[in-house]
């Protein structure tokens, strides 16, 4: 099950030519179609302050543009990997009136260049997706892409981004660590609210981390963010606050340029696998024959969301026997006599440990009781299960 | 006798004043609490809770603000620049985002205690564009007591908040 981002040119703004067919409702175009939206993350882009003759053009190209580091970059990992788990549907309603702070675009988005925060009307945008989403499409993340090139994003949710800022990827990326991945700023301030809170990105504990990040200490993420440490300056603290934060610079530091530093540190792209997982339902989309008792068959499947990034044990009687099988378990081929058997399709998420370090699905003592995002990760395994008769 | 009538006149207004004041209270907990149709949860729990909070919000988060800022450049940003400044705008939206990072960590351990006491935090502290209460409530309902017409509201809610980021965990805990 591939997906794409489509440049096909029967289609002048993107479209998905993947094997799947995301439907996105008669005013949503398929940015990025990867499976069945039960069993993906749905991300769902409204333009606003586009008129009927930009929204395949400019909106789509502010789109295309504030995506371009999320897919295809070393600074937007881990999401290349984790592209198939993704859909992406760009909700287009016409505006009379080109460009935003007016009262007449659909979602009266504006923004302030003191706060750099842009704003919209949150019923105008709740109401859109509920008239014009597909009832099978669960909208796991919600952004505004506003048609204007100031400085004016906000990691709230939804977010929102100007589309038309040089930087508008960084902003991206770097809003959607807040509103997606509850990741900190890593950077310093004249804050005094300063301590131990449930970013997983910003401690206040330069030994331990308060358990945040001490897997990570001393990994040196090659080609990215370098050495994992504790640095001081973070969550708007001041530099001598005893706020620390996991890397030189990062995606939630300073985002400007493209330097590969700002990519999202090693903390923070873990923490976004876990997130990831929390939304998916299962490995896999689906399994032939259904799990349970199965009479003579030839093969088994398990159909998972991305062969690359799922990997399948296959066993017989609790006994491993094609150890990253594939997801075709040819029977035949096993020469097994007559008679019953518990065949298992054990799926489970491959990420290595420059990746994921914190596999327990547990939360460090720090943020107990406030939760957080590795919980997430119990949902990367999965077991299916055959009662097989051979006659 | 006329100062009699004037005091009673007064006492009478007072007395309707209260009487008014009441019924808009009680249909202003009505309407928070409208779809849900099996409420297992007393009600008195949130009331009783709430002051165990203090809300930080003190403006809504996001609305509108139509300030075009013609005077200012427009921020390029270089390396070494950073996104945006702290401003109570920002924390609010990082409270809202900690509460709702809250609401699903509990939800992924179903830990039921956690999302009552979750559900009251975020009332008073969230200005809930995104409906996100009344799903909690059909959640925590569903978990409490799975009954038919907690699977039917749950089903309401299913096909009518699309752009609710509670949508699919109704239909993993009411609607499977």
């Amino acid at each position: 099950m591939m997906s794409s981002i489509a440049t096909s040119s029967n289609n002048p703004s993107s479209g998905a030519t993947g094997a799947y067919k995301l439907d996105c409702g008669s005013f949503g175009e398929a940015y990025l179609s990867s499976g069945p939206p039960k069993n993906r993350i749905n991300y769902v882009i409204v333009g606003d302050g586009y008129t009927a003759d930009q929204l395949d053009t400019l909106l789509m190209e502010h789109v295309r543009k504030g995506l371009s580091k999320r897919f295809g970059s070393t600074i937007g990992q881990p999401f290349d990997r984790y592209k198939n788990f993704i859909n992406i549907c760009v909700i287009k309603i016409a505006s009379p009136f080109s460009g935003v702070c007016d009262d007449r675009t659909p979602f009266k988005s504006c923004g302030n260049d003191q706060s750099r925060l842009c704003s919209f009307n949150n019923d105008a945008v709740n109401a859109a997706i509920n008239e014009y989403l597909p009832a099978e499409m669960e909208v796991n993340w919600l952004a505004v892409v506003l048609n204007n090139n100031r400085w004016w994003n906000a990691g709230g949710y939804p977010m929102c981004w100007s589309g038309g800022h040089p930087d508008a990827a960084g902003a991206e990326l770097h809003e959607a660590g807040h509103a997606f991945h509850q990741l900190a700023d890593e950077y310093g301030g004249t804050s005094n609210f300063c301590g131990e809170f449930a970013e997983t990105n910003s401690t206040a504990d330069k030994n331990t981390t308060a358990g945040k990040w001490d897997k990570w200490l001393g990994y040196n993420q090659v080609g990215a963010t370098g050495m994992q440490g504790v640095f001081e300056g973070s969550r708007y603290c001041s530099n001598t606050s005893g706020q620390y934060r996991p890397s030189q610079n990062s995606m939630m530091n300073s985002l400007f340029g493209n330097n590969v530093n700002t990519s999202f540190n090693s903390v923070s792209r873990e923490q976004i696998v876990f997130s990831i997982w929390r939304d998916i339902d299962s490995p896999y989309d689906y399994v032939i024959p259904a799990a349970g008792a199965v009479t003579n068959p030839d093969q088994l499947e398990v159909k998972v969301i991305d062969p690359a990034v799922v990997s399948v044990d296959w066993a017989i009687d609790g006994k491993v026997v094609k150890p990253n099988g594939g997801q075709v378990f040819n029977l035949a081929e096993q020469n097994l006599a007559p008679g019953r058997y518990q065949i298992t399709a054990k799926t489970y998420d491959n990420a290595g440990n420059d990746l994921v370090r914190n596999r327990e699905g547990t939360c460090p003592p720090s943020v107990t009781g406030r939760y957080c995002h590795r919980t997430g990760w119990l949902r990367s395994t999965k077991t299916v299960t055959w009662q097989v008769t051979l006659e | 006798m006329k100062n009699i009538g004037l005091y009673l006149g007064l006492a009478l207004a007072v007395i309707l004043l209260i009487i008014l004041l009441v019924i808009i209270s009680i249909e202003e907990d009505g309407q928070k609490f409208e779809i849900v149709a099996d409420v297992s949860i007393p009600i008195q729990l949130e009331k009783e809770r709430k002051i165990e909070f203090e809300s930080v919000f003190e403006q809504e988060v996001n609305e509108p603000e139509l300030e075009p800022a013609k005077d200012y450049p427009i921020f390029m940003g270089e390396p070494g620049d950073h996104p945006h400044p702290m401003t109570k705008k920002h924390l609010n939206l990082f409270k809202e985002n900690e509460n709702v990072a809250e609401i699903f960590g509990a939800l992924d351990i179903q830990d039921l205690e956690k999302l009552r006491e979750l559900r009251t935090k975020y009332r008073l502290d969230s200005s809930d564009k995104y409906v996100l209460q009344n799903g909690l409530d059909l959640i925590i309902n569903c978990m409490t007591n799975k009954t038919a017409s907690a699977i039917y509201s749950a089903q309401s809610y299913y096909d009518t908040e699309k752009a609710s980021r509670l949508r699919r965990h109704v239909r993993r805990f009411c609607l499977e």
